[in-house]
């Protein structure tokens, strides 16, 4: 498994760096549209016969397909095309109401016409194209102005104290106490700052299409692991309770990012929960995935805020030192890549807890349980491992 | 009264060689530095430093050029401390030579033990050690009777689990790459085995562990290895 990350910002103007949104060529919605343009079309041709010259008839055909190409893509415009020019042939080209061509005059008409049709199609539906992706661009730059701006911000916070309380720190004739408390906000700041820093790293990384998803067969517990003791120094303080039973499975996850999703949930529970309140993680198998739970007792989300959390930029009410809402964002992203589910949910007895889903690997797991096995019924002197 | 040890700083960053040299000092250990990667070839040549400290963003050659080169003619521990966090960086320089591992910006703390760990695997015997025992925390094996037991009680390991633990503890502290620790226990043929190699760490985890998901000895490093590590 190895596989890019849909990464929901813009990067550069590679056509593949865009979210994949509804794309309508593929709808069937497209297909029936351009029957019912045939149909229209072939109803004016109808009506217009004695009015309208055979040539002009012709013409409504290629101006149809342009619109269905135009609104729709190209798979319902060469639809639209070939009923077309069938349909023409059936009702107008002598001997009519049959698909036989009786003159090559007319063979010739029909085969102009169809190309002209054809080329007018594909034509239309790389211009759509591009004035598609033109506005997504748009839109996405917008976002990144905005996620720029918050985040210069951000940094400009922590800088700022930073370097006032270094140069305040200057002054001979401070007290112990102010010069503690002054070196001491250097110190918090400069922890901040490289909390931010780390973000924005990550995220530089995951947006610029290096970062690969690189799955292979892990051990969840492991992960979670590690995950706390990158958090050690924040956990002072704090319950954690894990409850990850031995027989779980192994799941295909890439290790390290999934380790980013652990951290930045855990950070999250942190930082909006008051100090001393526990933090439960906790993993179940269910159905060939397993499910892990990352449980607060803080204060929840607002009811209908569950799914906004995840959003670009999002930020909670209650957030008081820096950061913005990207850390949800990260995860969600990272989760999808593993065709895994992120969500939160409000606990009934108080507080968040935000679940996600990852591939479990059953057989590898029962296989490489087999082997411990085998070696523990066959235990003995310290003989050579035996592999199947 | 044996001199102090010396550790060796190879950094280019004014700044960064200062601060560890007075964190060094107040722990009483001689501070060397250097701020280019060919001097601190030299120096680590030359003067017989007990731990060197390289960063691997230097300006005259890749930090893991100089780790290798250093290497090839001397067996001083190495602990690379750098800003780079990609874990093949990681992998290559510990692979290439480098003893372990600390991503900046790091604790003072964390670095300090990094470098006790080193200086106590530094002598060679360590890494042969197969008799007696050793204690670490709570964890204590016996080489001779072939026993481990964990907070006081003895725990049943199968020959793989066992000689994977040994080698863990004969490394204490340090990180081993996954490659390092499958060749070492299960032979050079199986160095891309990871998963035998995560479903032992994870019996032997079960088995020693208070809490098997928050481990206090057989760490996870995500991507890279495992370490042992030695509470302080």
């Amino acid at each position: 498994m190895s596989r890019r990350l849909k990464w929901p910002f813009p990067r550069g103007s590679r056509e593949n760096s865009f979210p994949a949104t509804d794309v309508p060529e593929r709808s069937a919605y497209g297909y029936a549209a351009a029957l019912a343009v045939v149909s229209i079309c072939t109803a004016v041709s109808l009506a217009g016969e004695g009015v309208l010259d055979v040539a002009d008839r012709v013409l409504l055909f290629p101006l149809g397909v342009l619109l269905v190409s135009a609104r729709f893509g190209i798979g319902p415009g060469i639809f639209a095309a070939v009923t077309g020019i069938v349909v023409f042939d059936y009702l107008f080209v002598p001997p009519t109401l049959t698909l036989a061509v009786g003159s090559k005059k007319s063979a010739v008409t029909l085969g102009i016409t169809w190309t002209v049709t054809m080329i007018i199609g594909v034509l239309t539906d790389r211009l759509r194209r591009q004035a598609e992706r033109a506005r997504r661009h748009a839109e996405l730059e917008r976002l990144r102005n905005a996620l720029l701006s918050s985040m210069s911000h951000d940094l400009r916070g922590p800088l700022t104290a930073i370097v006032g309380a270094s140069a305040a720190l200057h002054d001979d004739h401070l007290e112990p106490i102010e010069r503690r408390a002054l070196s001491r906000m250097v110190f918090e700041e400069a922890q901040r700052l490289s909390g931010l820093v780390g973000n924005l790293l990550e995220l530089t990384r995951l947006e610029s299409g290096t970062v690969r998803v690189k799955g292979s067969l892990q051990a969840i517990d492991e992960v979670i692991g590690s995950a706390l003791h990158r958090l050690d120094a924040k956990l002072v303080g704090r319950t954690v309770r894990t409850d990850v039973p031995e027989e779980i499975p192994l799941a295909t996850f890439d290790p390290v990012l999934v380790e980013q999703v652990l951290v930045n949930l855990m950070d999250n529970a942190l930082r909006y929960t008051p100090q001393g309140s526990p933090i439960d993680v906790v993993v179940r198998a269910r159905d060939r995935r397993i499910v892990v739970e990352i449980a607060d007792r803080g204060p929840g989300v607002p009811r209908g805020d569950e799914e906004k959390v995840f959003e670009r930029l999002h930020r909670g009410e209650r957030r008081s030192d820096g950061g913005v809402g990207l850390g949800l964002t990260i995860c969600r992203a990272i989760v999808t890549a593993h065709e895994g589910r992120i969500w939160l949910e409000n606990r009934s007895e108080g507080g968040a807890s935000v679940k996600f889903t990852l591939p479990a690997d059953d057989r590898a797991h029962a296989e490489a349980n087999a082997l411990a096995r085998g070696e523990l019924a066959g235990e003995g002197p310290l003989s050579e491992i035996t592999r199947p | 009264m044996t001199e102090s040890p010396a550790i060796l700083v190879i950094d280019d960053e004014p700044h960064a060689r200062t601060l560890l040299h007075g964190a060094l000092e107040r722990q009483g250990y001689r501070c060397l530095e250097a701020a280019t990667g060919a001097d601190g070839i030299s120096a680590a040549l030359e003067t017989s430093p007990s731990t060197v400290l390289l960063d691997l963003g230097l300006p005259d050659m890749d930090g893991l050029e100089v780790a290798r080169r250093i290497r090839e003619r001397s067996s001083v521990p190495i602990i690379v401390v750098s800003a780079r966090v990609d874990e093949a960086d990681k992998i290559d320089a510990l692979d290439g030579g480098a003893n372990d591992y600390v991503v900046k910006p790091f604790g003072e703390g964390e670095l300090l033990a990094r470098i006790r760990a080193a200086l106590r695997n530094g002598g060679a015997d360590a890494e042969s050690l197969d008799s007696g025992s050793i204690t670490i925390g709570d964890l204590t094996m016996d080489f001779d009777l072939r026993k481990v037991t964990a907070s006081g009680r003895e725990v049943r390991l199968t020959p793989t689990e066992y000689r994977l633990l040994r080698l863990m503890v004969r490394s204490a502290g340090r990180v081993l790459t996954h490659r390092q620790i499958l060749k070492a226990v299960w032979g050079p043929n199986f160095t891309s085995e990871v998963q035998y190699l995560r479903v032992y760490m994870k019996k032997l985890r079960y088995k020693l562990e208070a809490e098997p998901a928050r481990p206090k000895y057989l760490i996870n490093e995500a991507g890279v290895g495992y370490r042992l590590r030695v509470p302080s």
